[in-house]
């Protein structure tokens, strides 16, 4: 886009500003403050608050900065008297609503000491116990406008206050309805959970029936309190700075794949006060959310147990040093036989440690060292194009700019919940006018968002992208992009109606053309593959229908990987470095066998079955942990100074260190003193990896596109036209009654071996991972209801679960998010999509 | 009774009727809120879900919407609507009398409603039809030139059926 500025006098002062932002946006910039409560940049303007008024020549009467575009040549006037007298008019009327106790009272300087005002101010109007007093927008108007008294009576509300939920309180007593958490809620997240309820009087700010947020899908992600002007929406339990010093670090979060900026801010003492989201380019409600803003302070705050490395003796677990630890661990290892011994990690250690414990495993056994990736995903797309020698558009994946306009296609993903900041920010091109289209079998909490959302049968997503291409092919064949192979396939697709493959994807004719009218009539698409979208047995068919749509609309395409290092851990494993383990039954039944003696996890792995000698290496005790032979903590991601990669494939330097290095030992630094001890050389490389002079040693962004020789021509192979055939003939799985598809979800509330929702407290209400997503009118049929615990039974094994009905989901299909805690789950989990029976609990 | 069963038909059913012929788009959404109250007389969860679903707006939204507009209730309880007009021209044509007759035979104060018989009592302001007060609205139906002697009528309609929706043409 053209970089234009307009130029307008602001208090006969030359501003020259940006086209397009709004007058009191150009102000800000110009260092001219303009009171105002209820905009904020990002946020759609709302102008409810009318505190920003301003005088503009030519212009009759007053009229809000916020909602004024700056055109060029406004002459502006920000402050009369007159202005302020109205404003001061709209202050004391907000405040005739609002305690203003703490803006007017005359002790307050003394009120913290000696807390007599408490009384008068009655709480909870008091300041003193306002979260925001100090910080709060209000205060900062009223200094502005130096107001001295409230010439109202003050309308006290007396609401209750919202305390049923975990992590955010909302008290409507102090409430200035400005309408920016609804707005941030809605606007910005997508997740429209508050909205202003009542008229009049007795409007508030509320929620589906005023139900807690807890329950009305909420998901915590904390971006009303990030813009709440007063205290009415704060973080629970959070109390005003009353001017203690506090310390403020930056860290980069790497609980998922985002790796979204924190800020924490710690106390005095060392104790955490309260972790954001900050940026420098956006501002906080823009990234984070719940797991790294209240979950990680939980950790923090001392959750975190397994600072101790164990040794197993006769009489269990003991607390040893690290020296006695290794040392067992370095003995047993001597009498081992290589091929005995297996090297397994997961993805969440920094990049400097995985690769030291790569090469310690691969100088040890001589052998593969395994990454436990159950999703197997980009690993999957990398293989596909290898082996049909044709090679995606991955440049929205590996460039740092997004396309100025474009339209987004999300496949099988629930971006939302695997990849927030990209949500975010396809959130924002929707309010620019970008188009979306959502495919999804599964759960998808974005689909209300879209201009067109498709719902597939579970593995039948293919044939709905068949028949969008079928029915384009006839309808308008000159639009599509010219490659070889065209006829061919076109040849292959004429023995099929549209009808019969949108009727066997379970899709709608007309909904089949809506798509192609989209497609078709927006340029500049985007199509975002989930995992899940590989996670089913139809994968290389769903792969093969996206790589013909997005040859023939010269798409780009965006996989969504979740988890932190995917990409850099990918990249590995397709340059052979190393092996990836998608679920743990084989190397169960090595360790049953007797093949497996040896197991060193670094990391987690969801296993049942013990080997002889175990050592787990990990930040937190964990399951797997308890269960060792030889425990190893390892540092925690804010402990030290380190690298991860992120779900585009940009390293991120963590800088932050919340301990001296002398407390910790670092996974290198524990290889290292493992080596000496087996006499074998120091790890390669251990200190250099990352380092300031040689960060392209691990800049992965270029990662999906190194194979070069792709061709570019429509494909269409026998095989896929045989299992069309035969899914044409089936009729929908053929489902008994109390029988569902069971789509298994990604969850990342466990990382490392930590579960969020047991280990946090009030985790489990924000989310819940028992929760079981159902089709109300299944929920009907099959004579259940909310709320329920049921029993899933699956061919070998079952589950637990609790329904919860939800009109996203189809009929027939049963869409569940489990923690990967044990071997069946990563084997379910692996084939994305099981049949299940519901069965009623009876306990 | 007004239909809490409606011919044998549950809630999603007759709610799927009411949708049956109405695009997804959500400036429809307002005109199928009238609807649903005038065919089932309240809002329940399930409905409010079930139409975010179908027009892509979130339930939050929808709530906003039904606490908004008084024409939208939330609970079941009242079945008949019953709304007395206070405004000027018919506040000096009598309607307060109407109001206490009402109040005496239904044992129900205005702004009040009584689930056992399923009644609300409403005083309202000026509906913008002066030339025919007092005016009473029962159940969107509406009556001009009230005297104390129809207020009986009225009462004894509820329990009939006679003011039931079909006739309540406005
Ligand atoms: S935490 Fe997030 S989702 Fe929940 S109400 Fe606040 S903004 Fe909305
Ligand atoms: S809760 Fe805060 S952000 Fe929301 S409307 Fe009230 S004052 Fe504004
Ligand atoms: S989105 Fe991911 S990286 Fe960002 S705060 Fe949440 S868990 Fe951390
Ligand atoms: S800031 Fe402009 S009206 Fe509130
Ligand atoms: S005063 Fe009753 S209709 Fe106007």
């Amino acid at each position: 886009m053209e970089e234009k500025t307009v130029k307008l006098k602001i208090n006969g002062q030359l501003v020259e500003a940006e086209a397009g932002v709004s007058v009191l946006q150009a102000a800000r910039q110009a260092g001219i403050y303009i009171p105002s409560l209820c905009e904020l940049e990002e946020l759609p303007a709302t102008a409810s608050c009318r505190l920003c008024l301003v005088d503009i020549k030519g212009r009759p009467s007053f009229i809000p900065a916020c909602a004024t575009r700056a055109e060029d040549g406004m002459e502006i006037v920000t402050s009369s008297d007159e202005l302020e007298r109205l404003r001061l008019d709209i202050l004391e009327m907000i405040l005739s609503e609002h305690p203003y106790f703490c803006l007017l009272c005359g002790e307050k300087a003394t009120c913290h000491d000696l807390k007599v005002t408490m009384a008068k101010a009655f709480e909870p109007g008091g300041c003193v116990f306002c979260p925001k007093d100090g910080q709060c927008d209000l205060q900062r108007v009223a200094s502005y406008l130096n107001i001295k008294k409230v010439s109202f009576k003050l309308r006290e509300r007396s609401r209750f206050q919202w305390l049923k939920d975990p992590f955010i309180s909302h008290n409507p007593n102090l409430c200035i309805l400005c309408g920016r958490c609804v707005n941030v809620c809605g606007e910005i997240r997508g997740e429209n959970v508050l909205t202003v309820v009542n008229r009049g009087e007795t409007t508030a700010i509320g929620t589906f029936y005023n139900h807690p947020l807890k329950e009305s899908n909420c998901s915590f992600c904390g971006a009303c309190l990030d813009v709440c002007p007063t205290g009415a929406m704060s973080e629970k339990g959070l109390f005003a700075d009353r001017g203690e010093k506090l310390n403020s670090q930056e860290m980069i979060c790497s609980l998922c794949g985002c790796g979204c900026e924190l800020e924490i801010e710690s106390r005095e003492d060392g104790s955490w006060r309260r972790i954001s989201p900050s940026s420098q380019d956006q501002p906080a409600f823009m990234s984070g959310c719940l797991r790294g803003r209240f979950g990680l302070k939980e950790i923090l705050a001392g959750n975190k147990p397994g600072e101790s490395p164990y040794l197993r003796t006769k009489d269990g677990l003991e607390k040893v040093s690290l020296e006695e630890a290794l040392s067992a661990l370095a003995a047993r290892l001597k009498e081992a036989r290589a091929e005995e011994t297996a090297f397994v990690f997961s993805e969440s250690a920094p990049v400097e440690d995985l690769l030291a414990f790569v090469s310690l495993g691969q100088d040890f056994s001589q052998r593969d060292v395994f990454w436990y990736y159950p999703e197997n995903f980009l690993s999957r797309l990398k293989g596909f194009e290898e082996q049909n020698r044709l090679e995606f558009d991955y440049s929205s994946l590996s460039s740092n700019q997004w396309p100025d306009k474009g339209c987004f296609f999300i496949l099988d993903s629930d971006l939302k919940s695997e990849a927030v900041t990209l949500w975010l920010k396809i959130k924002k091109q929707l309010r620019a006018g970008a188009r979306l289209i959502t495919l999804d079998s599964g759960f998808n909490s974005v689909e209300v968002q879209a201009n067109l959302k498709l719902k597939p049968l579970p593995g039948r997503e293919y044939l709905a992208l068949l028949a969008i291409f079928k029915l384009w092919l006839e309808k308008q064949p000159g639009s599509l992009k010219f490659y070889p192979g065209l006829e061919e396939l076109a040849g292959k697709l004429s023995h099929y109606q549209v009808e019969e493959l949108a009727a066997s994807s379970g899709l709608s004719v007309a909904s089949v053309e809506a798509a192609v009218n989209l497609l078709a009539g927006n340029n500049h698409w985007t199509f975002i593959l989930g995992e899940r979208f590989l996670r089913q047995a139809s994968w290389q068919e769903n792969l093969l229908a996206v790589w013909n749509l997005s040859l023939g609309l010269a798409a780009q395409i965006l996989p969504v990987s979740s988890k932190i290092n995917e990409v850099f851990l990918a990249r590995l494993a397709t340059q052979g470095k190393i092996k990836i383990m998608t679920e743990t039954r084989n190397l169960e039944d090595l360790i049953k066998g007797k093949k497996i003696r040896n197991l060193y996890v670094y990391g987690d792995l969801p296993l049942d079955e013990k080997p002889e000698f175990l050592v787990v290496h990990n930040p937190f005790f964990s399951r797997l942990g308890k269960r060792s032979d030889v425990f190893l903590p390892a540092s925690f991601f804010p402990e030290q100074g380190n690298h991860f990669v992120d779900n585009r494939g940009r390293l991120k330097k963590n800088s932050f260190c919340l301990k001296n290095e002398a407390e910790l030992t670092s996974g290198r630094q524990a290889f290292n003193k493992l080596r000496e001890k087996l006499r074998m050389a120091e790890c390669p490389d251990s200190e250099s990896v990352g380092s300031d002079n040689q960060p392209e040693a691990l800049l992965v962004s270029d990662h999906m596109t190194e194979f070069k020789s792709g061709l570019k021509r429509y494909l269409l192979p026998e095989e896929m036209v045989l299992k069309i055939q035969s899914n044409l003939t089936e009729d929908r799985g053929g489902l008994t009654f109390g029988e569902f598809m069971v789509v298994v979800e990604q969850n990342l509330d466990l990382y490392s071996g930590f579960d969020f929702p047991t280990e946090v407290s009030g985790y489990n209400q924000a989310r819940n991972p028992e929760l079981v997503l159902i089709n109300p009118e299944d929920v009907g049929r099959q004579g259940l209801q909310a709320g329920q615990a049921v029993k899933i039974n699956f061919a070998k094994d079952t589950l637990g679960g609790i329904i919860k009905p939800d009109f996203g989901i189809i009929p027939g299909v049963l869409v569940i998010r489990p923690l990967i805690t044990d071997s069946f789950l990563s084997h379910i989990y692996e084939q994305g999509l099981v049949r299940g029976a519901v069965e009623l609990k009876n306990d | 009774m007004k239909n809490d069963t409606d011919g044998g038909r549950g809630v999603p059913e007759v709610v799927e009727s009411l949708l049956a012929g109405l695009p997804p788009d959500r400036k429809n959404l307002i005109f199928f809120l009238h609807e649903v109250q005038r065919e089932l007389g309240y809002f329940s969860e399930e409905v409010v879900l079930q139409a975010a679903h179908y027009f892509s707006v979130s339930p939050a939204e929808i709530f906003g919407i039904l606490t908004f507009y008084s024409a939208f209730k939330l609970n079941q309880s009242c079945v008949h609507q019953i709304k007395v007009c206070q405004g000027t021209a018919c506040h000096v044509r009598g309607s307060e009398a109407i109001v206490k007759e009402f109040s005496r035979l239904l044992g129900l104060k205005p702004g009040e409603f009584d689930s056992r018989i399923g009644v609300s009592l409403e005083v309202v302001n000026c509906l913008g039809c002066c030339a025919i007060g007092p005016v009473v609205v029962v159940d969107g139906k509406y009556y001009a030139r009230v005297n104390i002697k129809e207020v009986e009528k009225i009462v004894a309609g509820l329990t009939t059926g006679e003011n039931s929706h079909e006739s309540a043409e406005v």
